[in-house]
């Protein structure tokens, strides 16, 4: 969908246009949903948050402006959302980390093994990840998941450059030393 | 600078300034234990980078997208009655309301001062009515008969005194 289309998409869907508010649901669900996981780790509440993002994003379609993407501010609905989810389990998380699911899809048909290794680093970040605090865990995957640049991360999370890079520091140096644990001796290849 | 100052950097590297940059690369170049973090931090860095390639994918998005309309379509319609309901959160509006029904109480209560009362329809209920039994009329009326056989009558009103004395004048001139 070109700049212009989406444009004209969202004007119809600010005024009200359900049609066009399917097209956007659409275009940006498999997005919505592969950043929902990256936070959960569970295919059905990844789904959950998505539907009660985009009924949010309806809700305030009268609000947005065109100066801001659609996708930054779909960002922050789904990372707040998520981030409302975490803080509610997180005590009960730290005790079922065993428990994590990977249901990861390679985008290209890469070889199997491939794919083995690539779900084996998947899982080894999703564990690492789910130990780190919901505020580290949003910065990291904002930030090195989905390579979004530090302003960006800074608006989305509603935090200053300061705090966000802290908190990456220690989701990069947890993160970090889980990988080297579990890379470092039998894969010395990959590294 | 301290080793231990350069590690924070180290593992911020990729958010330094050019200027940041190139010290830690000269630190790099004097102390071996800094060169070989920053070496990890890397390798670290590119396996999170190809994690961040992988996307987790809706395994029916046609089911999920019809699952979000179809709530859309829930909410057009509340939506549609928070309109209306809208309307009441005017001050005008909630004002006028509230001394329609304070007027509305105080005409009941100036009502009720005309009117005989009946308090004890519960008693007859719960002593004479069984459970089953075919209910006889005449069983509440004899109460009420009774009562206002027993009541003393109403007092009446200045407004009635007023107009019955107006009414006596006229009818004596």
């Amino acid at each position: 969908m070109t700049e212009q289309v989406e444009q004209e998409v969202i004007r119809k869907a600010m005024a009200g246009n359900t049609d066009a508010f399917r097209v956007i649901v659409d275009h940006y669900q498999s997005f919505a949903y592969s950043v929902s996981f990256r936070f959960l780790g569970q295919a059905e509440e990844a789904e959950d948050i998505v539907q009660e993002s985009f009924i949010r994003l309806w809700k305030n379609m009268h609000r947005y402006r065109s100066e801001v993407k659609l996708s930054t501010w779909l960002y922050r609905i789904i990372t707040n959302l998520c981030l409302d989810y975490l803080k509610s389990t997180y005590a009960r998380q730290q005790k079922n980390l065993k428990d994590v699911q990977t249901e990861y899809m390679l985008k290209s048909q890469n070889a199997a093994d491939e794919e083995l290794n690539a779900k084996e680093l998947n899982e080894q970040i999703q564990h690492a990840a789910a130990e780190l605090t919901p505020k580290q865990k949003a910065v990291f995957i904002l930030r090195d998941l989905e390579g979004l640049p530090v302003e960006e991360v800074c608006n989305i999370l509603s935090m200053s450059a300061g705090n966000v890079k802290g908190n990456l520091y220690y989701a990069r140096q947890h993160v970090g030393t889980r990988l080297k644990k579990y890379y470092q001796m039998d894969k010395i290849t990959i590294l | 600078m301290k080793c231990k100052e350069f590690e924070a950097r180290i593992y911020l590297y990729e958010e330094l300034t050019d200027s940041e940059k190139a010290l830690i690369d000269k630190h790099r170049n004097d102390c071996e234990a800094c060169n070989k973090l920053a070496g990890q931090v890397m390798q670290a860095g590119m396996l999170i980078k190809t994690a961040g390639l992988l996307k987790a994918e809706v395994k029916n998005p046609h089911q999920l997208t019809q699952r979000i309309m179809n709530s859309i379509a829930k909410e057009k319609e509340m939506s549609v009655l928070d309109q209306l309901v809208s309307y009441l959160d005017n001050f005008f509006i909630r004002y006028a309301f509230g001394v329609a029904s304070l007027l509305l109480v105080l005409f009941f209560l100036y009502e009720q001062q005309s009117i005989d009362r009946v308090d004890s329809v519960t008693k007859i209920t719960n002593t004479e009515v069984n459970p089953g039994t075919v209910l006889d009329m005449n069983v509440f009326l004899n109460h009420y008969r009774k009562q206002r056989v027993k009541k003393d009558p109403v007092p009446i009103s200045k407004y009635a005194y007023y107009k019955s004395v107006r009414s006596v004048k006229t009818y004596n001139q």
